[in-house]
């Protein structure tokens, strides 16, 4: 499933490192797809992505592309932040689980008192120098 | 080998906590032996030793805006240490005060060392804001995956905050009594960065950090210089002055930073929970007989957290049983009478040996009008990350 696109017309202040173990992710991200490694001998996924798995000694691996469908675990806005990312004033920010069973930090692109628990979807948040992830509500 | 021994916290000396690091432009500022040699022989003064004695000295890691690198060996050159044990610097954020506390014990309990000091001293007032959020994004976050998006260490303890309150129907204002407590605890505490009363109300109108928390419910940026001598019990003992033994060490780290990869209870603190009960267990106590602690807690939300993990109070009734006065100065556990990470202050990767002073204070009886009456037994709680590691000592008073 291919993810929505935002395009934010500005730089971001961070850009991710892209290296051999994850510019797969980040090239399929600019492309509206989300990758999950999974190791192949425990089928464990791994978030970020990397060399080696932390929960055997299998070191190889599948990408596979996350639904972008998840839960809102929780949400806070930063309002006293690094100069540079405060510029548009407080931003906010998901912690969200996906369906496949990872959790990471995202972007969050709607209303900052939205309740917990309730269905979100990722977005890719495009800035002229790079890509993030974001996400936002979804019906139940 | 020998068989490890019983080790005793024999000296201590700080410096109030508070913004006091030099600026470039000063040309009467005092540099990190300035401040940190006079207390090393207060401290050392207090236990009737002088500076041949000590063995190994262990520092904590000094903050990015330290000019001085090669940091424990240069101070223990100027300190005139002679070191048969190991002189190191240790650092693991917040647990850092407790790993060079854990470093001094392990090297007297190991007979490597008759005499260790666990010492440090750190500024975080002297840097630039924009480049201290720079190096703590960077501390908290993987760096491509999670700094990028601007997660301040204490954001983390936000998300923390705001999951508990949707979880258990505590509010804001309900856990914002953190505050208060430790401003009321502080402001008998002569070391404490904040002493002036304050009201809840004063706590509720500050402009908002990292919602759901406000200025005062954050700790504020602080310097700090601390020492603390240790030697056998044996050899305190025979010196005939007061001491105060370490009974207990229990550590956890549970695997994730900060949020890790998968869905887990962010707010259940297990390592904490799980660094208590080893603690416990190696004194041979139950946590009933702990007469107070001092737990590491950046945020009010943290002090509630971590006191339900531990268990000293129920999941569901930290903030509850702080408002009830269960956790305060003549209540059921005092928490933090030093006034914690809010109102003592928070020198980060000190505050663990700021807190071990506290007690030390304490058991000894020397705190005056926040002196917990009776106190013989004691907890002491560090952690970093998310509270995704903890150390925990359990000390004890004069027999």
């Amino acid at each position: 499933m291919t993810l929505p696109i935002i395009n934010i017309n500005v730089d971001l202040p961070s850009v991710p490192r892209s290296g051999h173990f994850t510019r797969q992710f980040w090239q399929a991200l600019g492309e509206g797809r989300f990758l999950l490694q999974q190791c192949t001998a425990c089928t464990a996924l791994r978030f970020p992505p990397g060399s080696i798995c932390a929960e055997c000694p299998g070191s190889e691996t599948l990408w596979i592309e996350a639904s972008g469908r998840g839960t809102l675990y929780a949400l806070t806005t930063v309002h006293a932040g690094p100069p540079a990312l405060m510029r548009d004033g407080p931003y906010t920010r998901a912690i969200v689980d996906l369906d496949e069973g990872v959790r990471l930090i995202a972007e969050w692109l709607g209303d900052p008192e939205t309740r917990f628990d309730t269905p979100v979807e990722l977005v890719v948040t495009r800035y002229t120098n790079g890509c993030l992830f974001g996400a936002r509500s979804i019906a139940a | 080998m020998n068989a490890p021994r019983k080790v005793a916290i024999v000296g201590a000396a700080a410096s109030p906590v508070g913004r006091w690091a030099p600026s470039d432009q000063d040309d009467d500022a005092l540099f990190e032996l300035d401040v940190l040699g006079p207390l090393v022989i207060a401290a050392l003064a207090e236990a009737g030793l002088d500076r041949s004695a000590v063995d190994t000295a262990a520092f904590v890691t000094p903050s990015p805006s330290t000019r001085q690198l090669g940091f424990s060996t240069y101070m223990a050159a100027r300190l005139g240490l002679r070191c048969n044990g190991s002189v190191s610097e240790v650092s693991a954020l917040g647990v850092s005060g407790g790993l060079a506390f854990d470093q001094a014990l392990a090297d007297v309990a190991l007979g490597r060392a008759e005499t260790a000091l666990a010492l440090g001293i750190s500024y975080q007032t002297n840097a630039p804001l924009p480049v201290v959020m720079e190096h703590s994004l960077r501390a908290v976050g993987d760096v491509d995956f999670q700094s990028p998006f601007g997660l301040t260490p204490i954001s983390w303890y936000a998300f923390d905050a705001a999951r508990y309150m949707h979880e258990t129907g505590i509010t804001r204002e309900q856990i914002a009594q953190i505050a208060v407590k430790s401003r009321r605890h502080a402001m008998a505490n002569e070391l404490a960065q904040f002493r002036k009363e304050l009201t809840l109300e004063e706590v509720l109108a500050q402009r908002m950090i990292v919602s759901p928390l406000g200025l005062f419910e954050v700790p504020s940026v602080a310097d700090g210089a601390i020492c603390l001598v240790l030697a056998s019990e044996e050899a305190a003992r025979a010196s005939g002055k007061p001491y105060v033994t370490v009974e207990g060490r229990g550590y956890h780290h549970e695997g994730y930073h900060q949020i890790g990869g998968k869905p887990h209870d962010m707010t259940a603190f297990p390592a904490a929970r799980q660094a208590a009960r080893a603690a416990l267990d190696t004194a041979g106590v139950s946590l009933g007989d702990i007469d107070l602690a001092e737990l590491y807690a950046p945020c009010t939300i943290t002090e509630v957290l971590v006191s339900e993990a531990i268990g000293f109070c129920e999941r569901g009734r930290g903030a509850l049983d702080a408002i009830a006065g269960a956790t305060s100065l003549g209540g059921r556990i005092p928490i933090n009478t030093s006034g914690g990470c809010l109102s003592r202050g928070h020198p980060p990767a000190l505050t663990g040996l700021y807190g071990l002073f506290e007690l030390r204070e304490q058991l000894l009886g020397r705190c005056g009008a926040r002196q917990v009456e009776g106190a013989r037994l004691a907890m002491h709680c560090c952690e970093s990350g998310n509270y995704n590691a903890a150390l925990i000592h359990v000390l004890e008073g004069p027999k």
